[in-house]
């Protein structure tokens, strides 16, 4: 698939045309290739794969289980995605769905607090997005630096996780019916996959539709120009990434429920995933554009290569190797294409 | 004094897109003189000194050092091996370095063993030089923990300890005082006395009267006066600065409204501080005006229109609007209050370049289209129709409202962030330079509906370093320099050469 994308970039044989038609001729394949390169790359990808595993991957079953797996990360990216609109980082991200996983568990489980789960619940997402926003405050009224910040903030995430259940994995006390909320059926599909739709549809709503979306837009594009217009910059960034909290504490929940178990490193394996998803997002449509529609796609993208490769038996470590080179070649287009259309 | 000059500029032409900065400008140096060189913002002095000093080149005609044409390639390190020494504005200096790296960049430290940095010889050599220009500073201390003067004077000691024959000092006294700048005087004394040349740009005429030899005054990319000081004082000297161009501009400002004794004005302003650009700052403005002001670069100006809007707080001083006072710590109370602010730097700071003209135009008013009452959900064809209206109104040239802002023209990007706050009924606008980058005719729309708005009963802050326009268009002018209004001029007393002398006021 790699191999596909650098024959795309190919710019069209020269025809001996004038400099500037062969120009145009170059910014109208950059335009087609940022348009649709990712969008041929996941068909490809998706055919190879049933191609290679009719029998297995090509399945109604498959089909489900990917859409069901991608749930959690979907949630996560389109947080990530909100932050990313308004051009900053949050890094703690991982680190968050680790400890709001721990959090929930430790709360419910009769081995430790024994609470009501939907008490239990509730109470982590309070928690979850509290301190994404105290992150947010930090970030955007005191001006530190996010990059950093939340690099700091999710090894002390990671940490405090690990705290709580002395670097334990917690399965024992899970009521039944906490298990029962990722792993039940609607319409034969798992209850994420209608969870996942559902903040993707607010994620869309929010960044597309709404006054602070396109003021989330504005700060991204311009943020002196949109403080001088009267917008309220920080209280947006702040808010922002009390969102990305909100959905890292929600991936966790589903993330437990769905293994009835609290692994204190559930999340760490997220991070680059829902930066992946959010930047293939962006190489799509409008490129450099972060969207939720894109990241849903990019998010559907990476758990297609997860699943496939996984069908096709090969190991983890492969896994992670193209889930990154995708990344990275998906930065790479996007810059391509850009710096072609900018003066 | 005599002899072949040491450096000789012959016929400089340097053009930009859109504008001519060097218009065959001519310029003699010769050895031990202290040349002064004085202009008005924008009148080419800059551009001389950046083809002196190699950073750019010149369209058309020569430079000569000792007679002989520059060499090929020639380029700031060649213009260095030359003997020629650049000061520029702001403080070059490395802060984390001592002051002993600092004079010695770019040279060879002296080494032990071929490798390791001699510290020993070094700080002799560098002591030896601020010993000569009389400078009590010690070569270990950090660059950054001096003083302005002191790190000016460590630029000036770099300059000689790179045996420079020739120095440019580009408004070395900015920010400095009064005794320091007598401290910067003696050295420069010193320097012509030892045979060196200094070529002094400053705005403050003052002490281009009391320290220069000779002055050369520029003015739209031409040299318009060359003589010896002892023959000029500072009134000559506004007149050859304001220029013959002076008599030309139009006035085609709307009259003064009549403003009743101890009628409220819209915006009072009292005593606005911020150093260190401004420094006590007052002024009135009432409804039906436009005031201008005049300024140069770095008088403050521009920090008073933001502290105004609310973008940069004020360290003392009140605003008062329709007499309630406002405490404008964002700029969310400023447009509460009444206020916006077209910046001197639209693209920057007053569009968001990858929005297209509609986002651009509704940005700030977006909560006015919502399709209920309560849900901030913006209705599109609220926003086009608003949009279009705006478009039609100012006369935007764009193929539609879906076209992104970074593609327009400079004009009508100034007109889109116009737009922006017509679609508030702010009462006080302030015009950062709202005619730079921007074409003659879409300057003269910008003019006219500049004059509209204030027509309406609104008001006007208009800030211009071209001062033809504030004759043209403002109905008063207060002139700012360094942080403190030095007159105000209303209706025909509004010349450019009555402006030109407030900016130019002997300070210090």
């Amino acid at each position: 698939m790699a191999t596909d994308l650098t024959a795309r970039r190919q710019p069209a044989p020269d025809t001996g045309g004038g400099r500037s038609q062969q120009r145009a001729q170059a910014q109208q394949v950059r335009a087609v290739l940022a348009r649709y390169g990712v969008l041929a790359a996941m068909v490809i990808t998706f055919a190879v794969f049933s191609l290679l595993r009719p029998d297995s991957f090509f399945t109604a079953l498959t089909m489900k289980g990917i859409l069901r797996d991608c749930a959690p990360l979907l949630i996560v990216a389109l947080g990530v995605t909100v932050v990313l609109v308004m051009n900053e980082y949050d890094l703690a991200v991982g680190g968050l769905i680790s400890l709001c996983a721990t959090i929930v568990v430790v709360l419910l489980s009769t081995q430790y607090e024994g609470m009501n789960y939907w008490v239990a619940i509730i109470l982590t997402l309070g928690i979850g997005t509290a301190l994404g926003a105290g992150q947010g405050v930090l970030i955007a009224y005191l001006r530190l630096p996010s990059f950093i910040l939340t690099i700091a903030m999710s090894t002390v995430f990671t940490g405090l996780g690990l705290q709580l259940v002395d670097s334990q994995s917690v399965f024992e006390g899970i009521a039944p019916g906490y298990a029962e909320i990722a792993n039940g059926t609607f319409l034969g599909f798992s209850n994420v996959v209608f969870i996942g739709l559902a903040v993707l549809l607010i994620a869309h709503v929010l960044l597309r539709h709404t006054e602070p979306g396109r003021y989330m837009y504005a700060i991204g594009g311009n943020r002196e120009a949109a403080r001088l217009s009267g917008l309220r910059v920080r209280l947006l960034l702040a808010v922002g990434f009390a969102i990305v909290g909100l959905t890292a504490a929600i991936a966790g929940v589903l993330m437990t429920s769905q293994a009835a178990a609290a692994n204190p490193n559930t999340g760490v394996g997220l991070l680059l995933p829902a930066y992946a998803a959010a930047f293939l997002g962006s190489s799509m449509f409008r490129v450099g554009v972060f969207t939720p529609l894109g990241t849903a796609l990019g998010a559907l993208y990476l758990q297609i290569i997860g699943t496939g490769l996984t069908i096709l038996s090969l190991s983890g470590p492969l896994v992670q190797i193209i889930q990154g080179g995708i990344l990275a070649a998906a930065v790479l287009i996007s810059r391509l294409v850009r710096g072609g259309s900018e003066q | 004094m005599s002899g072949a000059p040491v450096v000789s500029a012959r016929g400089l032409v340097k053009r930009y897109p859109g504008v001519v900065a060097l218009d065959h400008a001519d310029l003699d140096l010769h050895g031990g003189e202290v040349l002064g060189l004085v202009g008005k913002n924008g009148a080419g002095k800059s551009s001389l000194i950046k083809v002196l000093a190699g950073v750019s080149s010149a369209d058309e005609g020569e430079v000569l050092i000792d007679g002989q044409p520059l060499p090929a390639g020639y380029a700031p390190h060649v213009a260095h091996k030359l003997g020629l020494a650049f000061v520029h504005q702001e403080l070059g200096n490395f802060p984390s370095l001592t002051v002993a790296e600092n004079v010695a960049l770019g040279t060879r430290y002296p080494r032990r063993a071929g490798l390791l940095i001699a510290r020993g010889p070094l700080r002799r050599r560098v002591a030896a030089v601020l010993d000569e220009l009389e400078a009590e500073i010690d070569p270990d201390a950090h660059a950054g923990d001096l003083s302005s003067v002191e790190q000016r004077v460590v630029m000036i000691a770099r300059a000689l300890y790179h045996d420079a024959r020739v120095l440019v000092l580009d408004e070395p006294s900015v920010s400095l005082t009064v005794e320091e700048i007598g401290h910067l005087h003696a050295i420069v004394r010193r320097l012509r006395d030892k045979g060196q040349s200094v070529v002094y740009v400053s705005h403050r005429l003052g002490e281009i009267v009391s320290l220069t030899d000779r002055v050369v005054v520029m003015q739209d990319g031409r040299v318009t006066l060359e003589r010896a000081t002892s023959d000029l004082d500072e009134g000559a000297l506004v007149q050859a600065i304001a220029g013959s161009a002076a008599a030309a501009a139009e006035r085609r400002a709307p009259p003064a409204p009549q403003v009743a004794d101890g009628a409220t004005p819209l915006l009072r302003v009292r005593g606005l501080a911020r150093p260190p650009r401004v420094a006590d700052v007052s002024f009135d403005l009432h409804a039906g005006e436009i005031l201008g002001i005049a300024g140069l670069v770095g008088s403050g100006r521009t920090e008073v229109a933001r502290m105004v809007f609310g973008a940069d707080r004020p360290s003392a001083g009140t605003i008062e609007v329709d007499g309630a006072a406002l405490r404008a710590r964002t700029p969310v109370d400023a447009i509460r209050a009444g206020i916006a602010l077209l910046p001197e730097d639209r693209r920057h700071e007053g569009l968001v370049l990858d929005f297209d003209v509609r986002e651009n135009v509704t940005l700030a008013s977006l909560g006015r289209h919502r399709a209920g009452r309560l849900l901030p959900l913006p209705r599109r064809s609220s926003e086009k129709r608003a949009t279009s209206a705006m478009i039609e109104r100012l006369a935007i040239r764009t193929p539609s409202d879906a076209q992104e802002v970074r593609r327009l023209s400079g004009g009508n990007q100034q007109k889109v962030v116009l737009a922006k706050w017509l679609q508030r009924s702010e009462r006080v606008l302030i015009f950062d330079e709202p005619a730079q980058g921007v074409d003659v005719g879409a300057k003269e729309e910008m003019f006219s509906l500049i004059r509209a708005i204030a027509a309406e009963g609104r008001a006007a802050i208009v800030i211009s370093s071209d001062y033809s326009e504030l004759v043209g268009l403002c109905t008063r002018v207060i002139a700012l320099q360094e942080g403190r209004v030095t007159g105000t001029v209303a209706g025909e007393e509004i010349t450019e050469e009555a402006l030109v002398r407030l900016s130019y006021a002997a300070a210090a």
